[in-house]
C-alpha cells in the first residue's frame, strides 16, 4: 500500500478523531484561571506530489 | 490511495489529548516553579540574616577565596595577631570586621596557627555577609517588582509521519497497517509521554494517559488488504492553538 495524500473520506476521518479529541481535551482538563485552554486544532498532510496541503482545522471554544 | 475499507479509529484523538495534556502540565509546571522562585526571593528578603539557611559551604568556600587570595583559611594555617607595629595577617579585621578571639588562634612554632574555633568564626562572618548582601539584592527587587513571566497564548506544533506497515499474519491475517508516529525531534521542548501529568482527573483520564504512554505516541490506521509494497510515508504537521484562561 502506498499513502501518498489524504483524501475525501480520510478527511472525514481525521476530521472525527480530532472532534472527538476536542471533546476528550474540554471533558478531561480543567478549565481554571492561569490555565491554558485549546482554541483550535489543526492537522495539514501534503497531497501527493502536488505540492498543495490537505487541512482538517476543528475550532473549539472561543477567546476564554 | 484507496479509503475502501479503513477503520475510523484512527488513534489520532487520542494522540491529540496527550500532546495537549503534556503541554497543559509543561505550563503549570512553568508557573509552579515560577512562583516557588518568587517565594524564596521574598522569604530572602523577610529573613532573618542570622539564619542564613540558604548559605551553602561552597558559596562560602568561593568568597573565602575572593577576599582572602594569598591566604588558606584552614585550621593550623598560619595566623599573626595584630600588635604595634605588627599588622594582622589574614587581615581578619580590615576585610571582614572580625575580631578574633584568644581561642580563635593558637600557638605553634614560634607564631601561632588558627584554631578549629576561628576558623568557624570566620566562616559564620562570611556567612553572615553573604546572608546581608542576598538580603539587601532581593529587597531592592521586590521593591522594583518581581517579574513575572505569563503566558497568554501560544502555538504547539508536532510533525508527525503517515506510513504503511505491514501486519502479522496471525494476529490480524490479511491486513496492512498504516502508522502515525509522532516525530520526537519536531519539538524537543515537549516532556517525554511518560512524565506524570498534574492536571489527571478521574479514572477514566488516567487509564488513557497510562494507555498512551504504553503506545509511545503510535497511532494507527487499520486499512484493507492491499498491494504490498515498500513502505511510503507522508510528513504532515498537527498545530494545537491555547489561550490562557483570564477569567
Amino acid at each position: 500500500m502506498r499513502l501518498r495524500s489524504v483524501d475525501a473520506a480520510m478527511h472525514r476521518v481525521l476530521a472525527e478523531e480530532l472532534r472527538a479529541a476536542g471533546q476528550t481535551v474540554s471533558a478531561t482538563l480543567p478549565r481554571l484561571r492561569g490555565l491554558p485552554t485549546v482554541t483550535a486544532i489543526e492537522l495539514r498532510i501534503p497531497r501527493g506530489d502536488t505540492g498543495t496541503v490537505d487541512t482538517v482545522r476543528i475550532d473549539l471554544r472561543g477567546d476564554p | 490511495m484507496s479509503t475502501h475499507g479503513i477503520h475510523v479509529n484512527l488513534g489520532l484523538g487520542e494522540f491529540v489529548v496527550q500532546l495537549v495534556r503534556e503541554t497543559v502540565d509543561s505550563l503549570v509546571g512553568a508557573q509552579i516553579e515560577q512562583e516557588r522562585r518568587s517565594q524564596e526571593i521574598l522569604a530572602t528578603a523577610t529573613s532573618d540574616p542570622a539564619s542564613q539557611l540558604s548559605i551553602r559551604e561552597e558559596d562560602i568556600d568561593r568568597e573565602l577565596l575572593a577576599r582572602f587570595p594569598e591566604d588558606e583559611i584552614v585550621i593550623g594555617a598560619k595566623y599573626v595577631r595584630a600588635d604595634v607595629g605588627v599588622a594582622e595577617a589574614p587581615a581578619f579585621a580590615a576585610r571582614l570586621g572580625l575580631t578574633l578571639a584568644d581561642q580563635d588562634s593558637i600557638p605553634k612554632l614560634g607564631g601561632r596557627v588558627l584554631s578549629k574555633t576561628g576558623v568557624e568564626h570566620v566562616r559564620a562572618r562570611i556567612r553572615e555577609l553573604l546572608a546581608q548582601s542576598a538580603q539587601l539584592a532581593a529587597r531592592r527587587l521586590i521593591e522594583r517588582g518581581v517579574p513575572r513571566v505569563e503566558v497568554t497564548a501560544g502555538r504547539i506544533v508536532a510533525k508527525i509521519a503517515l506510513h504503511a506497515v505491514e501486519l502479522d499474519e496471525e494476529s490480524s491475517p490479511a491486513v496492512e497497517r498504516l502508522q502515525l508516529d509522532a516525530d520526537p525531534q519536531a519539538n524537543p521542548n515537549l516532556p517525554a509521554p511518560t512524565r506524570p501529568t498534574l492536571l489527571a482527573r478521574g479514572d477514566a483520564a488516567r487509564a488513557l494517559s497510562d494507555r498512551l504512554a504504553e503506545e509511545r505516541r503510535s497511532l494507527r490506521i487499520i486499512a484493507a488488504p492491499g498491494e504490498k509494497r515498500p513502505a511510503e510515508q507522508v510528513w504532515g504537521e498537527l498545530e494545537l492553538t491555547f489561550r490562557t484562561v483570564t477569567s
